[in-house]
Order: structure tokens, then C-alpha cells, then sequence
């Protein structure tokens, strides 16, 4: 099967939550053997990556900045990237725990890392204070080649 | 419009639509919290059958939702969860806190039979 890849960046702004969701089942759409399971599992993980970053990576006091998504599928396995220029996280092990969150909302679970990980076959996350955080997951799609 | 409603004044069915992502919830949150505050409703049946999307804010959103629910003394249902969206509940036990049910039919048998 042939290479394809996607690189984009999006405003951190809520609305690009969906649109970053449209990208990536174009990516996948045409994977020999993908099911829409499987698509559907994608698209909530890269959402909930997306949406930290619109959330959390660009605070009061810092400039407005973006989401950079690169997306490689090469033999049915997908590497996903999602990354910001943002604060970084300060405790990464504590972020990443089910049921944490470092916001006060009461509308916030604390599940978004826990929910990339069992969506995805993998999960790496990486994060150095006022530089920003990257998250890097994979998954392999469909029968292959 | 997100939320469209439906049923009697103690019962009331909502039908959630669109994506329940950050961006939606947003939409939907308040909708939902003033039918639950109305004094006359008892049992709220959320039909997701046309919501295409959800994640973590969404299980946010529920939870909430839910505690809100019961400080009101208001039943929530839940029917029309996708595969993927049950994970999602699951994963936070909420499953185990809210009656799910396929279809918005078998909502309304559960509802009719406790009475
Ligand atoms: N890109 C990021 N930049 C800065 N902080 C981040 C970033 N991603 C995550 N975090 C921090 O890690 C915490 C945990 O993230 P996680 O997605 O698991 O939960 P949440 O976003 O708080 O809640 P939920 O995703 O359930 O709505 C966040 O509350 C935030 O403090
Ligand atoms: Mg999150």
C-alpha cells in the first residue's frame, strides 16, 4: 500500500476540534480493510489532543497559537502527531492519571489521556515548560499490506 | 438547534444532536440544565441516536450533568449510545449510575412499567 501522509496547522480555537476530526477520515478512508470502528476510535483520540491544546496549551497571558497535526500511514499503520508551542505540562505522570485534570472545571473528567490510550495502540507523550507538548500516538488499521 | 423537546412536563425527552466535543457542549449544556431545573420534570430521557460524536467532554458533560440530576431528584436515562460513545461511559462508570438502553422504545417500555 502506498504511503500518504497530511500536515496541517489550525488556529487553537474550538471549531478546528471538528474540523481536525474531517482530515483524518479522509486520511483513512481509503486504508485496504479500515472499518469505521476503527476510524471512529481515531477520531476521538486525535480530538482529545486537539482539544487539550485549544484548552489548556495556550493559557491567559500567552499569545494565541496553534495545533500542528501530522498524520503518516505507511503499510496500514497510522502515526499520529499532534503537537503545540504552548506552557507545557508541569507534572506530566500526574496529567496523564485517570480522572486528573489541572483545570478547576467541574465539566472536565480528566479521562482525555486515558481515553488516546485505549483508543489508540500507542501512546507517547512529551512536554518541556514553555516550549510546549507533543503527543505522538499509533494504531494499525485494517488488514495491511 | 442542539436540543429538541419532547414528552409530558415530568417526563421529558430531550434529542441531543450534533457533536458532543468541547465546541458542543458548550451549545448544549445550558439546554439541558434548565429542564432539569424545572421544578415539574422527574425522569429526563437523553436520546443520543443523533449524536455522531463524542469524547472526554462529553463524558464531562454527562457527569455533570447526572450529579445535577440527582441534587434536582431528576431520573436520567440514557438511549441511542453508538458502540464507541458506550465505551466512553463505561470507562467512567457511568453505565453503572444511569439506565442505557438501545432505542428511545425501550426507554419509554422502562419508564411506562416503573410508572
Ligand atoms: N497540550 C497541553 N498543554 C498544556 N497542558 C496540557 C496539555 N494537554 C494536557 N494538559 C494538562 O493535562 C491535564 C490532563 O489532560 P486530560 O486530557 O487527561 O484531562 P482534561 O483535559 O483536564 O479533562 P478531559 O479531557 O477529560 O475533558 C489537563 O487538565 C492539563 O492540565
Ligand atoms: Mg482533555
Amino acid at each position: 500500500m502506498e504511503t500518504n501522509r497530511l500536515y496541517a496547522e489550525l488556529p487553537a480555537i474550538s471549531v478546528n476540534e471538528a474540523v481536525s476530526r474531517v482530515m483524518i477520515s479522509g486520511l483513512l478512508m481509503n486504508i485496504r480493510g479500515v472499518t469505521m470502528g476503527e476510524i471512529e476510535e481515531v477520531k476521538v483520540a486525535l480530538s482529545e489532543a486537539v482539544t487539550n491544546i485549544i484548552l489548556h496549551a495556550y493559557p491567559e497571558g500567552y499569545p494565541a497559537g496553534k495545533i500542528y497535526i501530522k498524520g503518516v500511514v505507511e503499510g496500514g499503520r497510522l502515526t499520529l502527531k499532534i503537537w503545540d508551542k504552548g506552557c507545557g505540562i508541569a507534572n506530566l505522570s500526574q496529567a496523564m492519571e485517570p480522572m486528573f485534570s489541572g483545570s478547576g472545571s467541574q465539566e472536565r473528567t480528566g479521562m482525555g489521556f486515558t481515553v488516546m490510550q485505549s483508543f489508540m495502540d500507542s501512546l507517547d507523550v512529551r512536554t518541556e515548560k514553555g516550549k510546549g507538548t507533543s503527543v505522538v500516538m499509533t494504531k494499525k488499521l485494517g488488514i495491511g499490506t | 438547534m442542539v436540543l429538541e423537546i419532547k414528552g409530558g412536563r415530568r417526563v421529558v425527552i430531550a434529542t441531543l444532536k450534533g457533536d458532543l466535543d468541547h465546541h458542543g457542549c458548550q451549545q448544549i449544556r445550558q439546554d439541558i440544565d434548565s429542564v432539569i431545573s424545572m421544578p415539574s420534570t422527574k425522569i429526563l430521557v437523553l436520546d443520543m441516536t443523533r449524536i455522531s460524536f463524542m469524547d472526554s467532554s462529553g463524558m464531562g458533560l454527562l457527569l455533570a450533568r447526572n450529579k445535577l440530576a440527582m441534587d434536582n431528584q431528576v431520573q436520567l436515562i440514557i438511549c441511542g449510545a453508538s458502540v464507541e460513545i458506550t465505551k466512553l461511559l463505561q470507562m467512567v462508570n457511568l453505565d453503572k449510575q444511569i439506565p442505557l438502553f438501545s432505542t428511545l422504545e425501550q426507554a419509554i417500555e422502562y419508564v411506562e412499567r416503573r410508572g
